[in-house]
């Protein structure tokens, strides 16, 4: 591997700098064979990238995960075993922009999904008691409601109707008199 | 499937919309939900609406109006430790019982920058890399069902741990690190199961405590200490649940304990260990977690390829110098894929057999795997004594190196712990006048970098905890002036010969 892929990962970059001119050869002990060939396919396409900045973590916009480029994108196509190792990899190996492009891609796996899903997705036991799991339900009922616009509208126009219900029922004339104008 | 660590799906967490995380991921598991409050509170997700995070911020009780400063993670080690709990404390929510045990690296806060006022209205920043220190978290056992506090509690505690100078207070984002269940032997059951609830890559535990995770209760049987309220009351598993997140094992070894089937035991209940330290208060030390080396035919070792750092915390052990040849034998024949051996104790437990004239033995035994060697100057015996070790002397330094190469030909980093200064001081091995001695001898043998750790490296950001804070100021300042002397010494004359010298001032 040249020396310009290597330096792709920063524990390798730093290793390389330890030890400096030699033919000793460089231990990964936490990364297989299979997974070692797919992150160096990595480094090479990307060999010509700028290397990231510690500035980099300011910039919002990495945290979105929409932002995957096709080539990227079709090298993630994995299955959940081996995109696991890679995060694990390049987690150890320091290899940031492979580690952001695996974690973009879990995230895109969750959104969307229900709780049962992720937890087959990610072979995760259910560890919470029924009464429990009905408890955070309802925390999370109430808590979440002002965080979607489309529930928070629902929910207004909930509000809404039942108040017109009321009204009507009540022999408001005021919604009568609306009600029938309109 | 492989096992994401915390620090990794906080990561991914901080890629989710709030919804997700408030709405679906605490009904994935306690794990899941824990983690995804963290995210939540520390503002890291990536959000719908720039404004409403910068409306979270202003409510955030730990960030004053308008100073919302940078984020910093502390990693969080959490204590499960009932003898250390008040009773009044017993059962009470995390953030009523928590406390701040531990003050270290403060100094590396004052290197952080602060975003000026102005800047509130930026996004926070994510954590920098790596974390700049820990806080301890202590517990009683059955305050477990809590630990959806933990965020909160250390986002309260951590500056005044910290003891933030005014100005702009970074906010602290929890990481849990480190799970340490010394102290918790009467109950495993609660541990086992924290280890399920909390998957820390790092864990601290007695032997007692693993013994009894790989040799667990049946079902049916007696002996669930501790049960009554919370997690307590899960029923013990019958055959051991192997943990396979925790990779950094911390283990303490009773003096009265058996040692036949110490690995055994551990690597059943922790298969992916790869960084090992133990601690055995023994003179047998760490000779007791291997097969008998003088037995007849001498008794053959289980290897444990997956273990590449071995650390003994304790002494060593009392040896000859064909004991030791025989005990490091015998730690490659267990450990053969060993790259870091963390060989403590060098003055009391090594001196007396390095250096060892190793060209009168053609034979001697070579490790060529072997990449770092950690040693650790001055021990408590020692230092205690204050009593210069016999034969010592400035002119074996090359031949400890030369006994270093000739065991270990490819070790490219020495690590040199600085606990006691005193012995350090009175060896004269470590002056500015023989740094140049030094210099010549690790780089004549191919040694590529020397790391002090706990040495001061002069340039005045030492916080005055550790080694020096004990002292009183003028011998304080006397031995720090001597060992920085010796670290600028050495830094100049290995940069000559092409050695780099790393300081690390806060140590392990």
């Amino acid at each position: 591997v040249d020396k310009e892929v290597a330096d792709r990962s920063v524990l390798l970059k730093n290793m390389l700098e330890d030890v400096g001119e030699s033919d000793k050869p460089i231990p990964l002990p936490n990364v297989t064979g299979k997974v070692l060939k797919k992150v160096i396919t990595y480094c090479e396409h990307h060999r010509n990238d700028p290397l990231p900045q510690p500035d980099d973590d300011l910039d919002d916009t990495k945290r979105r995960s929409d932002d995957i480029d096709d080539w990227d994108a079709d090298f993630i196509k994995v299955d959940n075993d081996q995109l696991f190792e890679l995060i694990l990899a390049a987690n150890y190996m320091d290899i940031k922009p492979l580690l952001d492009l695996g974690c973009k891609t879990v995230a895109n796996m969750i959104k969307g999904k229900t709780p049962e899903q992720i937890r087959e997705m990610f072979n995760i036991e259910n560890d919470f008691t029924p009464e429990e799991e009905e408890q955070i339900r309802k925390e999370n009922e109430y808590v979440s409601l002002p965080l979607d616009d489309s529930m928070m509208l629902g929910g207004i126009a909930c509000l809404l109707y039942y108040s017109l219900c009321i009204a009507n029922q009540s022999g408001c004339q005021h919604y009568h008199r609306w009600a029938s104008e309109s | 499937m492989p096992h994401l660590p915390s620090e990794l799906l906080l990561l991914i967490f901080a890629r989710l919309p709030p919804s997700t995380l408030i709405s679906v991921l605490p009904l994935v598991s306690r794990q899941w939900g824990l983690l995804a409050r963290t995210v939540v509170s520390g503002g890291l997700h990536s959000g719908d609406s720039g404004d409403a995070r910068a409306r979270e911020s202003e409510e955030d009780p730990v960030v004053p109006n308008g100073m919302r400063g940078a984020m910093l993670t502390v990693e969080v080690e959490l204590v499960l430790s009932p003898k250390l709990v008040r009773e009044d404390q017993r059962g009470q929510p995390w953030d009523n019982i928590v406390w701040v045990a531990k003050r270290k690296l403060y100094s590396r806060l004052k290197n952080v920058p602060h975003p000026s006022p102005s800047s509130s209205s930026k996004p926070p920043t994510t954590p920098p890399r790596p974390a700049i220190g820990f806080v301890r978290l202590q517990s009683p056992s059955n305050a477990l069902t809590h630990a959806s506090d933990l965020s909160s509690a250390v986002g309260t505690l951590a500056p005044v741990a910290f003891d933030l100078p005014p100005g702009p207070i970074p906010t602290f984002v929890p990481v849990l690190t480190t799970l340490n269940f010394i102290g918790i032997v009467q109950d495993p059951l609660i541990a086992h199961e924290a280890l399920n609830v909390f998957t820390t890559q790092c864990v601290s535990a007695t032997y007692a405590l693993v013994q009894m995770w790989a040799h667990p209760f049946p079902e049916t049987g007696a002996g669930a200490a501790g049960g009554g309220t919370g997690i307590a009351a899960i029923a013990p598993p019958r055959v051991p649940t192997p943990h396979t997140t925790p990779t950094h094992i911390d283990l303490v070894v009773h003096r009265r304990q058996p040692n036949e089937s110490i690995l055994a035991d551990l690597a059943s209940v922790f298969p992916n260990v790869r960084d090992l330290r133990v601690g055995i208060p023994n003179a047998s030390g760490c000779t007791r977690l291997f097969p008998d080396q003088f037995a007849v035919p001498p008794l053959p070792a289980q290897p444990y390829p997956g273990v590449t750092s071995f650390t003994v915390t304790t002494g060593i052990g009392t040896f000859t110098s064909v004991s030791f040849l025989t005990l490091l034998s015998a730690i490659f024949a267990t450990f053969p894929n060993l790259f870091t051996l963390g060989a403590l104790d060098f003055f009391d437990g090594m001196w007396p057999f390095l250096p060892l004239n190793l060209t009168h033995v053609p034979d001697h035994p070579q490790f060529p795997k072997l990449r770092t060697l950690v040693l650790n100057l001055g021990a408590w015996g020692f230092s205690e004594r204050n009593e210069v070790p016999v034969g010592f002397s400035t002119s074996l330094i090359p031949a400890f190196v030369d006994t270093l190469h000739a065991l270990f030909p490819q070790l490219d980093i020495l690590e040199l712990i600085l606990v006691g200064a005193r012995a350090v001081r009175s060896s004269g091995m470590f002056t500015a006048s023989v740094a140049g001695e030094w210099a010549r001898a690790v780089a004549g043998k191919g040694l590529r970098r020397v790391v002090l750790v706990g040495w001061p490296s002069g340039d005045g950001s030492r916080d005055g905890s550790g080694e020096w804070a004990r002292k009183e100021p003028s011998e304080k300042q006397e031995e720090e002036r001597e060992l920085v002397q010796f670290t600028v010494e050495l830094k100049r004359e290995c940069k000559e010969v092409g050695v780099k010298v790393v300081v690390d001032e806060g140590g392990h």
